[in-house]
């Protein structure tokens, strides 16, 4: 029992004021892991050498954000605006077509690259020169859920591993004390339609399934929060711990008894590393203005916290970050799908987007400046995009045809524009581009081939991409 | 993308691997011996052409430009060089591949080939590539030989299509039973010694687990460790086998398999009505150990069975309960490509069927025939069109009996009512001449009621029989002459659409009421007959005074006898090919009854995209839908009484529709109309005067009597009828009828005794089809038709039947293919009692699975198994009488892994999710032993079998230790190991409660009265067994310990307690006087600011009465008065006063309050409300952002976050918060007399009914729990009826009410004495802090429960309580 020291002392001994920095890296030592962890951590697969991105945030933007209203420019939409639709509908959600559209935002040529982006991200327009937006990105379905499952397994059900847990899997945690796929939330954000199982480790095993990390109230992780005071607690583990010892010397040192008895070690430590993960007071005020924290007005406080703790996380080793986007009821979007605007897009896609804009844009500086942006990447993706022709007037109905979605950071190129839809934004029609390939390309650029990392279940070899994929080599710098 | 695939990898794997290369002796032909050839045809061959001559073939482009159905071919090699070297077989590339060396892997995507496979290639080559294959094959013969048949041919080699086979073991000395001589002799051949029997409390422990999931009951541990006789054991066994609870386990094992759900994901997660049945189906079957084989039929088409399992005790097909898994699917939310969304649902039902009984993988065939298993494309289709057929709804699973119970009374009944009705009728119908011809004073009191009604007409009353009466009455002559020819004409022009509606050459067209039409409709339900119900049937009240409800009309109704029949109708299924579907329904909205159409399956009526209707008339209306949406697809119409829709729960125990028609038209075709209830529907208006119309409804309404009487009744008579009899037109009450009374009473008596249908999830077959095969899967490019039929590797046999093909299916797999089923049951069984099965991939007895450890094992065990008629009890009992089950788990030997595999042990094995909770609970003492019924929370304390299965919304801890995720076939479930179990087991709150009432249990057993005793005892619960005296010296050194630092804990806590109350006296010794002296200055100079009177107002000095108004209060949960202040420190304490005398709209809260800590949550300081709390306004403290104020109100409607600065005073000081709530809708928060955060705007302020409204403190609203107590004291609090300004806001806090602002009274502190209150308060808050945290931690504060508690929770968290062994 002496290896286990208090929540206090560990801090004290080890974090030496920088917090989880120096701790996780001291619990990498083979002393601190059991032996069964060593396994653990080592991935399916070995990195191509010289991958480029070790992590990958995903700013899940729930419900179909625009493409034509941001990073698609339809100049047709403005010269033909309020004129019937000159071309065949697919089957629609609503079924409820109006006429072509116009974008409420201005596009402009933005940073030295001169890619467009629209008004309604004026932050992440001045990291334009790092961006790559994909345009021709294509779904398929129009529905929420099965969308929203479609874009994080590549499967439209429950039960297929989020791309998560699957990188998870590939490459192993970073970190010991802490998940490697966490979804982040705050405020009134809730889970997108689906539910839970958007995130779940599917087949794999489920120490790849995401951790939920609330950043407000007083348990950011379930059962995180110590039920007795530590000494108590470590009392308690003492006497567990003899007892188990001599159960697990009676079951002649069984694999899986030591496993468990090991995994309360890695527990007592949790309960010191969330909160301290979560403890955002070293953070100076600068960096918080960056992300928009405190600064109510414009809505950014809840969202910059996640993209902060984003960063955090990132610096601990976290593989995976997902991002939960906050509703603000404008439009039809609710918590769910707070970006699905069938009405007033206008007014609802102007809160979402202050409310993600300075934020992620913050992010992307911050690990930037930090010197960490090389190697992590951040994927800005809904489950759809939405149609160039109105929904009842003023909304726009679920387009997954064509739509646009953009990477940062690990290694892809700044600044560009890849693949096209129509010229009204309905379709993809250069370089058409699916779900498949922008995991394919996120995988390779963390060194994995995405044909590689497959996971034999219920008879077959499957794969975050299924039988399809390619790598979007023309994004990667 | 396969080949591409396929392409890549293998280049990758030729590229870079030095191979020497051969030309020699290429181009010569070579003689070879024949026994060498003879090996090539027999060992080399075969394996090439099954898993080789697919892709690398000289006729189709060769991938790599390998081909190897030559010889030249192999020598040749690819782009990589030669595939093999004469006569070096390390250096062969192909051998290389094989072996999976260099990372090399062939056949591509498929497991490795057998050792003996190697070795045969291995020779081969060595032996020189004997190869008579001098030529390539032509591409017939290349066809030829990888002909599905030819593959399928070498596919079934693999073991499990083989029959049952094996020899019996010799007998050994270890035991006499078979089982466990077939043990023995394996781990004799591998030299591992079976382990000798484990001792008692292991065996009995082990056994309660496997067969209940349960561990043993105290008495049955005596019972057990007392009884030393031989069948001591074996009665245990039969025990536990024979208790409720064997089921219940075995159930859940089910379950797995068939991805038990109860609701269906996706978008909203809608339920599966009744998903709950099939669970207790598994138990009660699973109980009364129902044959195997007859549970397979049952799952496959128990609703169909023609001897179905009857549950007498329930009146229930218990057959029919078994297809409730089809309905475990999930489904997308209104998906716009449907077919799509079917073949989604489809195919799982298909894999997780064959998994689950056949151990196959035939859902890997829907795009190509099986990669690896002899499974054909077709195949897979067979099974597409057999569940395709079966039409997803809620059964009703009543016996037969029990749904036609008392029909015959009440058919009887009726025909005697009818007969009375008639007699009466035709007397008054006979009379209705005279009261409209005279048009005077009536006569008698139908009379009376025609007066009233005739005098009350007017000409817009046109859709009643009345409509002519009331256009024609008060008119003659000429204008008469007018109005009869308009009428006339009207009603020809009506007629004249209804006739272009019903020539014209409708798509598609159904007539309800035509018995040929109702034929072709799918049928299910108490309320639907045989045949169609004809016009002149008619409904009985069922209560009130009158005798009929209505006459029904030809056509489809559920309700002749009774609204709890219930009914459910399907079309036939058609294609979209028209534009509009029209549909003539009746039913009342009330009930519930819904018409919807099923697109391709889809059970849903959502979004806008699937539309429901819900009739509400008691005639049947038409309506339409638009449906050129779904053009190309294929649908059917379901119409349903209210509680027996498919997807969602409801609760309409009494409901009804009538169908009529259903018509399909096309763009431009004539639609039709509501037929109006006139007189002219029923005659012809030949009448020269007002007057003779008397005669013509006196007429009409004989002439429809009559009909009736005779049961010649049309459509438009029994509308005509129904009108003048629920109208009171005609005698239809019980006073007017008095002889009629007794038969009434005895209808509604019988009727109130018909119970209402039991449902379950199913399915409904309809007419059987056979499906198209989908060309490479892709559902948009359809194939041939595949006829229905099983699988080609059990005789191919096909489905020629008008149902779905279940029934023929069901059979199929019990006989055809009954060896494989049995295997993969018995292997089932096995792997549940010892972990780990025969086969150890227990859904996959293909290619991809394992082979059996013990092949003749195996095969005995299925044999016994078909042999005891599918026993499952017998088949687990022999296995768990076998000394191989009995074995201890230690094992000396070195190599675990090969005794595990060996059974050489009993295997030590983590616990599954439901045990775990389940003894939690069984230790704590708290388990209840109710069965069946709808599924529980966690919270419960039933068995976690019990615990509802939510796809969206997963139970967090029995998730945690892996209950799968309803997805698919789970016949192992994996045991994964992560800190979340740790940290539930430490932390969760379920654990720790349970841990409480195991604590208070033992501390109140009078027998127990040592801590030694009390040790044990818990120790027997949680492990079942004993302690030894070493484990029971220990517990009682660490329950001291426990004792000791818990006696210091709560002595923290008190001393905390004490020190906080000492400094904060020394601060108001400080501040007191000042603030007095203030007080009193300001008193002085009374009337600077004329500030608003409260209309209540509370100072909490002495009680809790209201100074100003009677809104006295009651203190609640430990609520009390404190040094002037209302203190709210004990978890749930809260105040409510009376009720408001008045009403409240406009209005200002007012408090000065202290908080206990500033980490604290969503607590309001005070609040008005509604009684029941679902309205309110309140001035909330760090609900929806941490540390700052809010005004909170039900469901935020008129909270918004202020953006406040957040609070770091209040615990150390008391803060004066104020909310002013704007006739203008404006709500502004006030903190310490200044504005807090950003006024806003809300859409008015709520108004507080006088009587109904009330004000709260301490508590946001509603009932105590959640996060909605506050944690701290109010010193004072007030209630205005009025929007206080800005300056009287200020006037208050600066004093004016008698609220002095800390910042006034530190003003007039010396520095010294500022100092020392600011040096005290730090204190304070440093110490509010740290019993901040223990009060949250240790809401117990009895030392013994505290102890006890953590004891038994310690005794949760040992890896004996969760590791069998």
């Amino acid at each position: 029992m002496s290896q286990l020291l208090s929540r206090r002392d560990v801090l004290a001994k080890y974090s030496n004021g920088f917090g989880l920095v120096a701790l996780s890296g001291l619990l990498h030592s083979e002393n601190s892991v059991s032996g069964s962890t060593a396994a653990k951590r080592r991935g399916a697969v070995v990195p191509r050498p010289n991958a480029s991105a070790e992590h990958v945030i995903l700013c899940y933007m729930s419900g179909g954000m625009s493409h034509v209203d941001s990073f698609d420019p339809k100049p047709r939409l403005t010269q033909d605006a309020n004129k019937d639709v000159p071309f065949n509908i697919e089957r629609t959600q609503f079924n409820s077509n109006g006429k072509l559209m116009p974008t409420h935002w201005e596009f402009k040529p933005r940073g030295e690259s001169g890619l467009e982006i629209s008004e309604l991200f004026p932050h992440i327009a001045q990291c334009a020169d790092d961006i790559a937006v994909v345009r021709s990105m294509t779904a398929d379905f129009s529905e929420h859920a099965q969308g929203n499952f479609f874009m994080h397994t590549g499967f439209s059900f429950q039960g297929y591993p989020s791309a998560g847990a699957w990188v998870n899997y590939g490459l192993g945690n970073a970190n010991e004390n802490l998940p490697g796929f966490v979804v982040l939330a705050s405020g009134g954000s809730t889970y997108p339609h689906g539910g839970v199982g958007l995130f779940g480790s599917g087949f794999l095993p489920s120490r790849h399934q995401a951790s939920t990390l609330r950043l407000d109230g007083d348990v950011p992780i379930r059962n995180i929060v110590p039920s007795e005071i530590d000494v108590i607690q470590r009392k308690r583990l003492s006497f567990i711990n003899r007892l188990d010892d001599a159960f697990l010397a009676d079951s002649r040192n069984d694999t899986n008894v030591e496993a468990a008895i090991k995994n309360y070690e890695m527990a007592y430590k949790m309960q010191s590393a969330v909160p301290e993960l979560v403890d955002m007071s070293d953070e100076s005020a600068a960096t918080l203005e960056l992300y928009g924290i405190n600064v109510k007005s414009n809505k950014t406080d809840d969202y910059g916290r996640q993209c902060l703790m984003a960063r955090r996380m990132v610096e601990r080793g976290v593989r995976f970050i997902e991002l939960s986007c906050l509703a603000f009821g404008v439009g039809g979007g609710g918590a769910a799908n707070p970006w699905d605007n069938h009405g007033n897009i206008k007014n609802g896609h102007q809160r979402m987007g202050q409310q993600i804009d300075q934020p992620i844009a913050g992010l992307i500086k911050d690990l930037k400046q930090r010197g960490l942006l090389e190697k992590t990447l951040v994927v800005c993706a809904g489950e759809f995009g939405r149609t160039p022709f109105s929904q009842s007037g003023s909304g726009r109905d679920h387009d997954p045809y064509g739509f646009s979605i953009w990477m940062a950071g690990g290694g892809i190129k700044g600044g560009v524009a890849y693949g096209a839809t129509d010229e009204f934004g309905y379709h993809a029609v250069e370089n058409i581009t699916s779900v498949y390939d922008m995991w394919a390309t996120v995988l390779y650029l963390m060194g994995i081939d995405h044909e590689e990392l497959t996971y034999r279940h219920g008879g077959r070899d499957i794969r975050l991409t299924d039988v399809h994929g390619d790598v979007i080599h023309d994004i990667i710098a | 993308m396969m080949l591409r695939t396929f392409r890549n990898s293998l280049k990758s794997l030729f590229i870079g691997i030095a191979v020497p290369f051969l030309m020699s002796n290429l181009s010569q032909a070579q003689e070879f011996s024949s026994d060498k050839i003879d090996f090539f045809e027999r060992k080399i061959r075969p394996v090439l052409v099954e898993h080789c001559y697919e892709c690398h073939n000289s006729a189709d482009t060769a991938e790599s430009d390998l081909a190897v159905d030559f010889r030249k071919g192999l020598l040749n090699g690819g782009v990589s060089g030669a595939s093999v070297v004469p006569g070096e077989p390390d250096d062969s590339l192909i051998l290389r591949a094989m072996r999976h060396q260099d990372g090399m892997k062939m056949p591509k995507g498929g497991p490795k080939l057998s050792d003996e496979v190697l070795d045969d290639f291995a020779k081969w080559i060595s032996d020189g590539i004997a190869d008579p294959r001098e030529t390539p094959p032509s591409k017939e013969e290349l066809v030829q030989v990888t002909s599905w048949e030819n593959i399928r041919v070498q596919r079934m080699k693999w073991w499990s299509f083989q029959p049952l086979q094996f020899e019996m073991p010799r007998e050994s000395i270890w035991s006499e039973q078979t089982i466990d001589r077939f043990i023995y002799r394996r781990l004799v051949d591998h030299g591992v010694e079976p382990q000798r029997i484990a001792g008692k409390f292991a065996l009995l422990r082990r056994l309660s687990f496997a067969l209940t999931g349960l561990p043993p009951s105290q008495d049955m541990m005596d019972r057990f460790s007392a009884d030393s006789s031989d069948e001591s054991y074996e009665e245990i066994v039969d025990e536990l086998m024979n208790s409720p609870q064997f089921g219940e386990r075995w159930a859940r094992h089910w379950m797995d398999l068939f991805r038990y759900a109860e609701s269906h994901g996706s978008e909203g997660d809608p339920g599966v009505p009744y998903a709950f049945r099939y669970r207790d189906y598994l138990i009660r079957a699973l109980n009364s150990d129902v044959p195997y084989n007859q549970m397979v039929k049952e799952h496959i088409a128990g609703d169909l069975l023609d001897t179905p399992r009857i549950n007498e005790e329930l009146q229930i097909n218990e057959s029919a309960l078994g297809v409730g898994h089809f309905r475990f699917v999930q489904h997308g939310y209104s998906p716009v490509d449907p077919l799509a969304e079917q073949i989604q649902f489809t195919d799982n039902q298909i894999d997780v069927v064959s998994k689950a009984f056949l151990g196959l993988t035939v859902s890997c065939a829907r795009c190509h025939d099986h990669k690896f298993d002899p499974i054909s494309q077709k195949d897979y289709y067979k099974f597409y069109g057999i569940f395709a057929n079966s039409r997803p709804a809620l059964i009703t699973v009543d016996t037969k009996q029990k749904q036609d119970v008392s029909k015959t009374d009440l058919v009887g009944l009726k025909s005697q009512i009818k007969s009375k009705l008639v007699e009466s009728w035709l007397d008054s119908a006979n009379r209705i001449k005279g009261f409209i011809e005279l048009d005077a004073d009536p006569s008698d009191a139908l009379g009376a009621k025609w007066h009233d009604t005739i005098v009350n007409l007017n000409a817009d009353s046109t859709n009643t029989p009345l409509h002519e009466l009331a256009r024609l009455r008060s008119k003659d002559g000429d204008e008469f002459a007018t109005e009869l020819k308009k009428i006339q004409e009207e009603w020809a022009n009506r007629q004249d659409q209804l006739n272009a509606f019903h020539s014209q050459e409708a798509v598609r067209r159904w007539d309800l009421s035509n018995e040929e039409d109702y034929g072709e409709f799918v049928k299910h339900g108490s309320g639907l007959n045989e045949k169609p119900t004809s016009p002149g049937e008619f409904v009985i009240a069922i209560d009130g005074d009158s005798i009929i409800e209505n006459f029904l009309v030809g056509g489809a109704y559920t309700n002749a006898l009774s609204n709890k029949h219930n009914g459910v109708i399907h079309t036939p299924e058609f294609p979209v090919d028209f534009k509009d579907i029209w549909i003539k329904v009746a039913g009342l909205n009330e009930m519930g009854p819904r018409v919807r159409f099923a697109m391709e399956n889809y059970p849903r009526f959502i979004g806008l995209l699937y539309y429901q209707h819900t009739p509400n008339s008691t005639e049947p209306k038409w309506f339409k839908w638009d449906m050129s949406y779904f053009s190309g697809n294929s649908m059917y119409i379901e119409t349903t009484t209210g509680h027996d829709i498919p997807v969602e729960i409801r609760n309409n125990t009494r409901s009804w529709f009538g169908l009529s028609e259903v018509v399909c038209l096309a763009e431009g075709q004539t639609a039709p109309i509501d037929k109006p209830n006139h007189l002219a529907a029923v005659c012809d208006l030949e009448i020269e005067t007002a007057d003779d119309l008397g005669l013509l409804y006196s007429q009409a309404l004989m002439s429809a009597i009559k009909s009736w009487a005779e049961n010649e009744m049309t459509d438009e008579q029994a509308v005509f009828l129904s009108f003048f009899v629920r109208s009171g037109l005609l005698p239809n009450t019980l006073d007017q009828l008095k002889p009629i009374q007794p038969l009434v009473s005895r209808y509604r008596e019988i009727e109130a005794s018909i119970s209402v249908p039991t449902r379950s999830p199913g399915v409904i077959d309809r007419d059987g089809a056979d499906h198209a095969l989908f060309e490479r899967g892709n559902h948009k490019t359809k194939g041939p038709i595949v006829p229905r039929g099983f699988l080609e590797a059990f005789g191919d046999r096909q489905y020629d039947t008008s149902e779905s093909g279940r029934r023929e299916l069901s059979n199929d797999l019990v006989t055809s293919s009954s060896s494989l089923l049995a295997r993969v049951a018995v292997n089932r069984m096995w792997h549940h009692l010892f972990g780990s099965g025969l086969v150890v991939t227990p859904d996959n007895f293909g290619k991809l699975g394992r082979v059996p450890s013990h092949p003749q094992l195996l095969d005995f065990l299925a044999k016994q198994f078909i042999a005891n008629d599918w026993s499952q009890k017998s088949m687990i009992k022999s296995i768990v009488l076998s000394k191989t089950f009995q074995q201890q788990s230690s094992s000396q030997h070195e190599d675990i892994p090969l005794v595990d595999s060996l059974f050489g042990r009993y295997p030590i094995r983590r616990l599954d999710a439901e045990s775990i909770r389940d003894s939690i609970l069984s230790s704590a003492g708290t388990l209840e032993s109710t069965v069946a019924g709808g599924s529980v929370l966690e919270s419960s304390n039933r068995r976690s079998v019990y615990v509802r299965v939510h796809r969206n919304n997963p139970d967090p801890f029995l998730e945690t230790f892996n209950r799968p995720d309803p997805h698919s076939t789970v016949g192992r479930r994996p045991t994964t190991n992560v800190p979340a179990q740790s940290l539930t087991m430490l932390n969760d709150s379920f654990v720790i409660e349970n841990a409480r009432i195991f604590a208070t249990q033992v501390l109140s057993n009078a027998e127990l009265q040592t801590d030694k005793q009390r040790i044990i005892h818990m120790y027997r619960r949680a492990f079942s067994r004993n302690p030894t005296t070493e484990e029971s010296e220990f517990c009682l050194g660490f329950v001291q310990e426990l004792r000791t630092q818990n006696e210091s804990l709560i002595g923290s806590i008190t001393r905390l307690s004490e020190e906080i109350g000492a400094k904060s006296k020394a601060v108001e010794n400080i501040l007191q006087p000042i603030r007095n002296r203030l007080m009193d200055s300001i008193d002085e100079n009374d009337g600077l600011i004329d500030v608003p009177k409260p209309i209540s107002a509370w100072d909490f000095e002495t009680d809790l009465h209201d100074q100003i108004g009677d809104l006295h209060g009651t203190p609640f949960n430990g609520a009390k008065l404190e040094n002037g202040a209302l203190v709210l420190s004990a978890p749930t304490a809260h105040v409510k006063t009376e009720e408001i005398g008045s009403d409240l709209r406009i209005k200002t809260l007012e408090a000065v309050v202290q908080l206990d800590r500033l980490n604290q949550g969503g607590g309001g300081v005070i609040t008005v409300q509604t009684p029941n709390g679902l309205v309110f306004d309140s001035i909330v403290y760090g609900e929806r952002i941490s540390n700052q104020w809010i005004a909170g109100s039900d469901g935020f409607r008129r909270t918004e976050d202020v953006e406040g600065l957040s609070e770091k005073e209040a615990h150390t000081a008391p803060v004066h918060m104020m909310i002013v709530y704007s006739d203008d809708g404006t709500i502004t928060l006030y903190r310490n007399g200044e504005l807090y955060g950003q006024p806003y705007k809300s859409n008015g302020p709520v108004e507080f009914k006088k009587g109904t409204a009330q004000v709260v403190f301490g508590l946001r609203h509603g009932t105590p729990d959640g996060n909605k107590l506050l944690d701290g004291r109010i010193l004072d609090a007030k209630l205005y009826d009025k929007a206080l300004s800005r300056d009287e806001i200020e006037a208050i806090a600066a004093g004016h009410s008698g609220f002095i602002p800390e910042k006034l009274v530190l003003a007039e502190l010396s520095v010294d004495d500022r100092e020392r209150v600011s040096k005290l308060r730090l204190d304070i808050g440093t110490l509010s802090d740290s019993l901040a945290e223990l009060s949250e931690k240790y809401t117990e504060r009895d030392l013994d429960t505290l102890v006890w508690r953590e004891f038994a929770q310690s005794l949760f968290n040992l890896k004996e309580f969760i590791f069998l062994r």
